[in-house]
């Protein structure tokens, strides 16, 4: 039951069930006060819209009444004056009119273009309040060049009725501003040219309290923008006439307020944020046109004034959150005392029983919730564990007789296990021996292999060497028989010499015998034949000379003949000798052919053998590695009974503590 | 349509006044200075013990155009030279040829085309320096209206002002055979603002960023600028009379070299330069982000970097152009004499 051992009843349960609810319930309050209070942001800030978008609506409604009743005089006035150049004296008399039947205004004026009328009618009738009486004023154009004057130029030159500029008068130093409506002569073609201006002017001081007032009333800042952005009312008058809503966003390097100012001028309506101090608070800005004159009103309500209103809402709802927070507080005090109090009770009787007093007496609970259950289980639990703990006594005993026999018989088998660890080792030892010396013969056997491989490399290149020894002595033989040949060819030819010798001797005997006849002859011939003789004699000389070379040539061929015969012999006998060599050197090749043979045979008879020894290694590896695994696992086993001896040991001390614990229950 | 053929720079210059009550109170006003003057002038004399009285007149309302001579003034750089300065408030309704002519001031500005009329017309000025190189003024159109050069103002409405204003546009129409029609322009851009004309002029320190101040974007005009034309007008320089140059050409210099020195001041602090145009401004329809733009064109005009060979220096071709031009316009018969019209101060 591990529960029992989780639940330590303490005074503090109490406690942490009241500051965890408290904590859930104050943060789901914080949250709620926190939701609601943006809630009331987003309402206010949505109520403001609409109210301000309503209240700048209907100022500017109100200002453009205002301006525009100053309208319809001199609009009527303009359909009056339309095709007439009336005289000095009518236009001062609609002056007139026009200033008394607008109250509005702050003073009228009719005016003709100097090119419409003849020149003298060219001028401007302007009549103004001076208390109350009108007092007006005839301008012409020579002094007073109105053509260029905006109130005037800019409705001649766009044809249709124009608000000016808001602009200082310099005489007051109040801003006005003109409405002034053109009127036209019709030309017999139907062009219309002006022919001059009808206009009245307003006070704009008056409109600029209204502006203010209205935004004072509200908190808010209210301010009006001419057509060109320029501030016409602003609670800070400095800006007055001087400052554009452009100027101001140029000297503080604010776009956005640029975007609003265009926005603002092009006649747009809108809300936006703004911040630039000296525009005003920081808050929303809502604007809105004023058609008719292109001008534009702006209200900002700052965020202070909003922040304002939200503090007030937010402290009242902080408030009734606070108060509620109080009443759960009582609230789960006291359900968490009525749930603790059981549970402390109980909380006493445990220590008791930890101590494994089993005869103590658990505490009655009446209540019949989830304490009330935990009540009664404890009290079986305990009546159980009683009887449980008498049962564990008994068997406890007979576990240590066991044990103690499973001892003896672990030691037993111990020993054995030793001793077939011993001879195991042993037989290693002598396979090891047997596996060294097969490894040794076989590589001897490879050495004798190796030397046979050498020896038939050797015959085999003997053998070649023989057979071209051969081959050379049969080539001697043919050269010799060739010599033999020639010598015989040149005792031919020495044959041939002799008779040609013959040939000469008998040429040079008769020459001789000529030049006898020869000397003969010349002597008979007397003086006449003495050159004779000399030719005769001389040729008898030559034919002596002749014959003695002839016997030299004669005596050198036979010499020579003599020598050729000679070495023919000689010759014939080498060839004799070199036929027996050839002889010799073919039987010599035949038997180391032979030798070869039967190397061969030889080696394959090595490498069975070697085969044989390299298996014996192997297998008595085989065997050396079989006796190792023998060897550790006796040496596991051996480890085993010793942990087993060990385990049954700490059962036997188990056993014992087992039986010592047991008997400090009190059943 | 009235068209001057004379300078009438009074009236071109008229600013946001609205209702203008004739010219009686002006002249009033006028004859009650030209009184008040002499004892004016006696007492600056007696309060500033040595130094030289003399009464400068700028040629219109207090703005950053005259920064430089303010800051002169105020950081006390004509007294330095010697000069006890006053510097009068100029406006519409002291003209500063005027004030020349009837010895209400000793020193003014000018632009250098009145001041050539005003010298062919009998007026002995002579200029003492040119400080703008460059002519300011601009026809402005914008780009929604279709126009990107100047051929396009062909039929479309152009609004000038009048005198001496007219002459570079009309030199401009003249040489490129445009023939726009052309409308009077009063002080103020709101005739443009309105879409009563499809372009119209504007002094680049001053109208053209009123247009910008009433929402315009630069992207979205286009500028057409005289220089650009040939038709480089410089303006603004300093002027007197011929015969206090011939008595006292030190005076002369003295007040030319501290007016230099305060413009250069005014570009080199122009903070507080911006302080001293808004404090004399204080009662103008104007703010500081207007007149630090003015002060920005001015340093761009005057070009106070190109040294002293350019800066405060009236060159002859700039003289020979403008002269001519206004000859061409018809508004010289016969051209002034460069000498007579020119001070040459030396280099110092």
């Amino acid at each position: 039951m591990p529960i029992w051992d989780r639940i330590k009843v303490r005074p503090g349960l109490a406690l942490k069930m009241e500051l965890a609810l408290l904590t859930g319930a104050g943060l789901t309050l914080a949250a709620t006060v926190a939701l609601s209070w943006w809630q009331a942001r987003q309402m206010i800030a949505t109520d403001h819209d609409e109210s301000m978008a309503s209240l700048s609506a209907g100022m500017v409604a109100r200002i453009g009444n205002r301006l525009a009743s100053v309208e319809p005089v001199p609009r009527y006035q303009a359909l009056q004056l339309s095709d007439t150049c009336p005289s000095r004296e009518q236009l001062v008399v609609m002056g007139r009119r026009a200033l008394e039947s607008t109250p509005e205004a702050f003073g009228c004026s009719v005016t003709q273009d100097p090119d419409a009328c003849s020149g003298d009618q060219a001028g401007v009738v302007y009549c103004h309040r001076e208390g109350q009486a009108v007092h007006e004023e005839w301008l012409p154009v020579k002094s007073h060049y109105y053509p260029v004057m905006d109130w005037y130029q800019i409705p001649r030159e766009l044809g249709r009725p124009v608000w000016s500029e808001p602009f200082y008068d310099e005489a007051t130093g109040v801003i006005l501003s003109t409405f002034a409506v053109p009127f036209f002569h019709r030309a017999a073609d139907g062009r219309q040219t002006v022919a001059g201006v009808a206009a009245c002017v307003v006070n704009l001081d008056r409109l600029r309290k209204i502006v203010d007032s209205l935004g004072r009333s509200r908190g808010c800042t209210a301010f009006l923008l001419s057509s060109t952005g320029v501030f016409v009312t602003h609670p800070n008058t400095r800006l007055i006439m001087r400052e554009s809503i452009f100027s101001l966003a140029e000297s503080s390097g604010d776009l956005g307020l640029r975007r609003i100012g265009k926005e603002m001028i092009r006649g747009g309506q809108g809300v936006v944020r703004v911040e630039n101090p000296r525009l005003g608070p920081s808050g929303r800005l809502y604007f809105a046109a004023l058609p008719q004159q292109g001008w534009s009103l702006g209200l900002i309500y700052p965020d202070r004034e909003r922040d304002a209103e939200l503090k007030v809402l937010t402290l009242r709802q902080t408030g009734i959150a606070a108060t509620g927070l109080g009443l759960l507080v009582l609230l789960v005090v006291w359900v968490a005392r009525g749930i603790t109090r059981p549970l402390r009770a109980l909380a006493l009787v445990t220590p008791e029983l930890a101590r494994g007093n089993l005869r103590v007496v658990v505490p009655e609970i009446r209540s019949h919730d989830e304490i009330g259950d935990l009540g009664r289980s404890f009290k079986a639990m305990t009546a159980s564990l009683a009887s449980l703990t008498g049962q564990v006594k008994g068997a406890s005993l007979q576990l240590v007789a066991t044990a103690t026999e499973i001892a003896a018989t672990s030691r037993q088998q111990e020993a054995t296990i030793s001793e077939f660890g011993a001879s195991t080792t042993e037989v290693a030892a002598a396979v090891c021996q047997i596996s060294a010396t097969a490894r040794e013969l076989a590589k001897t056997m490879e050495g004798v292999t190796e030397v046979a491989g050498t020896t038939q490399k050797l015959a085999a290149t003997g053998g070649g060497n023989l057979r071209a020894m051969e081959e050379s002595m049969r080539r001697l033989a043919v050269a010799t028989g060739a010599i033999s040949q020639t010598l015989g060819g040149l005792l031919g030819r020495a044959e041939a010499i002799t008779g040609l010798i013959t040939t000469i001797t008998k040429v040079a005997d008769q020459t001789n015998l000529l030049s006898l006849n020869a000397a003969i002859e010349a002597e008979k011939a007397g003086p006449a034949g003495r050159g004779f003789v000399i030719v005769a004699r001389e040729i008898r000389r030559l034919a002596d000379q002749t014959a003695v070379a002839t016997l030299d040539i004669e005596k050198t061929v036979r010499e020579m003949q003599d020598a050729v015969l000679a070495g023919s012999k000689e010759m014939a006998a080498f060839a004799v000798e070199v036929d027996q060599d050839v002889h010799t050197v073919r039987e010599t090749g035949g038997q180391l052919a032979r030798i070869l043979e039967q190397v061969d045979q030889l080696l394959p008879r090595f490498d069975t053998v070697n085969d044989g020894m390299r298996a014996q290694a192997a297998g008595a590896e085989q065997i050396h590695l079989a006796m190792d695994q023998l060897n550790t696992g006796a040496r596991q086993t051996s480890e085993s009974l010793r942990q087993f001896k060990s385990a049954t040991a700490d059962l036997q001390a188990a056993a014992g503590s087992l039986q010592q614990e047991i008997s400090r229950f009190e059943t | 349509m009235v068209e001057a053929v004379k300078p009438r720079y009074s009236d071109a210059m008229h600013r946001r006044l609205g209702w203008q009550h004739g010219m009686g109170a002006l002249r009033a006003a006028l004859a009650a200075l030209a009184l008040v003057w002499p004892a004016m002038a006696g007492d600056a004399a007696a309060t500033s013990g040595s130094a030289t009285p003399v009464v400068f007149l700028p040629h219109w309302i207090p703005q950053a155009q005259f920064a430089g001579y303010y800051l002169a003034e105020s950081k006390g750089f004509y007294r330095q030279e010697g000069l006890a300065v006053k510097v009068l408030e100029g406006g519409v309704r002291q003209p500063p040829d005027r004030a020349l002519a009837e010895g209400k001031a000793d020193f003014t500005s000018l632009f250098l085309s009145t001041a050539v009329v005003c010298r062919a017309e009998g007026l002995p000025l002579v200029n003492l320096a040119q400080l703008m190189q460059r002519s300011s003024l601009l026809l402005v159109a914008r780009k929604s209206s279709g126009i990107r050069r100047p051929e396009d103002l062909n039929g479309r409405k152009v609004s000038l002002w009048s005198g001496g204003f007219e002459v570079q546009p009309r030199a401009l129409f003249r040489n490129r055979g445009i023939q726009p029609l052309i409308v009077p322009q009063g002080s103020t851009i709101n005739l443009f603002l309105r879409g009563g004309v499809d372009a119209a002029s504007a002094m680049w320190y001053n109208e053209y960023h009123l247009l910008l101040a009433a929402g315009l974007e630069e992207k979205e005009l286009t500028i057409f600028r005289y220089d650009q034309f040939d038709l480089n007008f410089p303006e603004d320089g300093i002027y007197c009379r011929e015969d206090l140059w011939r008595q006292r050409p030190a005076v002369c210099r003295a007040f030319v070299r501290a007016s230099l020195e305060g413009w250069r001041y005014a570009f080199a602090h122009p903070e507080e330069a911006l302080d001293e145009v808004m404090r004399r401004a204080a009662n103008a329809p104007t703010n500081r982000a207007h007149q630090r733009w003015m002060l920005e064109r001015m340093r761009d005009l005057m070009d106070p970097a190109a040294g002293a060979a350019v800066f405060g220096r009236l060159r002859r071709a700039d003289y020979d152009r403008v002269a001519g031009e206004l000859q061409r316009a018809g508004a010289l018969k016969t051209i002034p004499d460069w000498s007579g019209f020119h001070a040459d101060l030396g280099s110092d």
